[in-house]
């Protein structure tokens, strides 16, 4: 295999790395949070309003999750940015 | 690091990769956790709200902005602390 696809498939290993255990921990987040706020009182099965509650804190939080995640790296590039701005001038 | 063979470093830098990987989700995570915990309180809707969203953005930035300063007060106590240390040591 020549370099670059050596780096290719390094790149590749590293990105699924980092998106399992982005899942994982965003699962046991969503679990612990969106329980902790739908069921404050758990009783021996779930409402459907608990159920739908449940439904609607995932989708949320995987919402914020994906804005933590564009703000991030925004924020970041414009890190860069002025950095490379200021040790240019 | 010296007595390490090449393939020992390389599996070292590896698994030092992985920790930091790991320590950077799990510093992500809480940062989700706790904005969300901060902005978002309304289950009635499925979307986030232009409220929600811009109150989140904010959180993260108040977060990062946050971590650096704090990091930077360690880097000077850190700085103050050695060379009163040093100088102990030198009397």
């Amino acid at each position: 295999m020549d370099s670059e696809a050596v780096k290719k498939e390094i790149i590749r290993q590293a990105l699924q790395a980092t998106n399992t255990t982005n899942a994982r921990i965003l699962i046991e987040n969503i679990n612990e949070k969106c329980f902790e706020r739908c069921v404050p009182k758990p009783g021996s099965s779930l409402s459907s309003s608990e159920q739908t509650c449940l439904t609607q804190c995932m989708e949320k939080y995987m919402q914020a999750w994906n804005q933590v995640n564009a703000t991030y790296i925004r924020r970041i590039q414009q890190e860069m940015a002025n950095n490379s701005f200021s040790s240019s001038s | 690091m010296e007595g390490l063979t090449p393939a020992e470093q390389r599996e070292l830098d590896q698994r030092l990769q992985k920790r930091q990987v790991k320590e950077f989700m799990t510093v992500f995570g809480n940062l989700v956790d706790n904005c969300f915990n901060a902005c978002v309180d309304d289950f009635t809707s499925k979307v986030l709200s232009g409220r929600e969203t811009g109150c989140i953005s904010r959180c993260v930035i108040k977060s990062m902005t946050t971590q650096a300063r704090l990091g930077e007060r360690f880097a000077e106590l850190n700085a103050a602390m050695t060379a009163e240390m040093q100088q102990k040591m030198s009397r």
